[in-house]
């Protein structure tokens, strides 16, 4: 077995180990970078082409490997540190896309928009997969907008896009995995329906009016999302077919905005539904936290299965207390900020705070709060840092066993 | 467990379709051939709204 192949079975069996419940050998390590902040370290390090920058690199798939092969050795993690972009701008230029626009720094960004009006609830509820395409498409994506026939060659050339950059993307992170030794990690995405509901149809503003106006119909939205939410996951297959390794991801939006009451009887009913289907075909779920959820951590304990919980701020000793003692695995907490602001001494006290709060038992994969966004030679000295002592501090056998 | 089903005037299920098209029922190909494009389009009909 080469040393890429034994590191990678390495690292597959310390994810196995801590979502299974066994104590792994040492604290896996989990960290993320963003594409366009790696893409903008390589232009200054001039590895891409003269003159090109991020607006070409998210425009030409071709390209991405050399961004990831470039920025992926300079950061330790055991999973590849380097998401690939997921908002692809030829599919949402075909589309004329309100939903998704290029800036000015070539970032893909996420304007507030709507798509479904409060008046229009009644009919979205009785087929809302009707009512997405033949209504609610056209609005987001104006380039549906018109006749039949041209539709029908616009939403095709979207399609195609969508696959072909797909299969690049698959092609890319498969060619890094091998060459750096990062397990696979077969994963879908998935939501939670009040925020599916919030992203596109009613916007924040619009959700925010709704759950207290019209509560009755956002319950009734929700629960008739379910299946629309759990089919996409699965790309429509059968889930049953997918490998037992297969994560579902669910970034969590909406929960902290809403007081106690309206997340019980409007987020939580629907969310549980969702998680209930998705870890009954013994798959595990991955859940980014966001903002700080800390008043639901009764909620989040009563999951069946193993569900990563990725938190951005909160206790860790709350967290411990109410998680250390369940199938679920904790990870996040470490703020991006500390690679920014302080000095490889306070990094470590901090990443060793952290350690000793939530690895006793197992059950914990190192991370950060949130995707770094930049990229720099200071970071990424301070970041090589950080896994280092992660790496030795984190043994378990050493340190606690 | 509960089973979901998309229920929708626009979503075809190979039972659907093969209803309509009863010669097709027992050819060998024919179910993945239909269903897994419906499915691959229908994906990405879903992703415009996340």
């Amino acid at each position: 077995m080469t040393d890429v192949k034994a590191l990678q079975s390495e690292r597959a069996q310390l994810f196995e180990d801590v979502y299974s419940g066994k104590i792994p050998k040492r604290v896996p390590i989990w960290l993320n970078f963003m594409f366009d902040g790696a893409v903008k370290y390589c232009e200054q390090k001039g590895a891409l082409p003269e003159g090109v920058g991020l607006r070409e690199v998210s425009w030409d798939p071709g390209l991405w490997f050399d961004v990831l092969d470039y920025t992926n050795p300079l950061v330790c993690s055991d999973i590849s540190p380097i998401a690939l972009l997921n908002r692809y701008p030829a599919y949402y230029q075909t589309l004329n896309a309100k939903s998704f626009v290029m800036g000015n720094t070539g970032t893909m960004q996420h304007p507030e928009v709507h798509s479904l009006e409060p008046e229009e609830y009644d009919e979205f509820i009785k087929d809302p997969f009707t009512f997405m395409l033949e209504v609610l498409m056209p609005r987001i994506y104006p380039a549906l907008d018109t006749t039949p026939g041209k539709r029908s060659l616009i939403w095709a050339q979207a399609v195609k896009i969508m696959e072909k950059t797909e299969e690049t993307a698959r092609k890319t992170m498969g060619a890094i995995s091998e060459k750096y030794g990062y397990p696979a990690q077969p994963t879908g995405r998935s939501t939670a329906p009040l925020d599916y509901l919030a992203d596109f149809f009613r916007s924040f503003t619009g959700i925010s009016v709704d759950v207290r106006r019209r509560p009755e119909k956002v319950k009734e939205a929700c629960e008739k999302l379910i299946p629309i939410i759990l089919s996409e996951t699965y790309g429509f297959k059968d889930p049953a077919s997918l490998p037992k390794t297969f994560r579902a991801t669910i970034p969590l939006h909406m929960g902290s905005f809403l007081n106690n009451k309206q997340f019980e009887e409007l987020y939580w009913p629907s969310w549980k539904k969702v998680m209930d289907a998705l870890v009954s075909y013994g798959h595990g779920v991955n859940i980014f936290v966001e903002h700080d959820w800390m008043r639901y951590l009764d909620y989040l304990k009563s999951f069946d299965g193993n569900v990563r919980m990725q938190f951005e701020y909160g206790d860790p000793k709350l967290v411990k207390d109410k998680l250390g003692d369940t199938k679920h695995t904790v990870t996040g907490l470490f703020a991006v900020n500390n690679l920014k602001y302080n000095n490889v001494q306070q990094i470590k006290d901090s990443a060793k705070e952290l350690i000793d709060i939530l690895a006793p038992g197992g059950g914990y994969i190192f991370g950060f709060d949130k995707n770094m966004i930049q990229m720099s030679d200071e970071i990424i000295d301070k970041t090589r840092a950080l896994s280092e002592f992660v790496l030795d501090y984190g043994k378990y056998k050493e340190v606690y066993v | 467990m509960q089973q979901y089903k998309v229920e929708s005037d626009s979503y075809t299920y190979w039972e659907d379709y093969a209803s309509k098209y009863p010669a097709l029922a027992d050819i060998p190909g024919a179910k993945s051939q239909i269903q897994d494009n419906v499915n691959a389009v229908y994906a990405v009909v879903l992703r415009c709204f996340r």
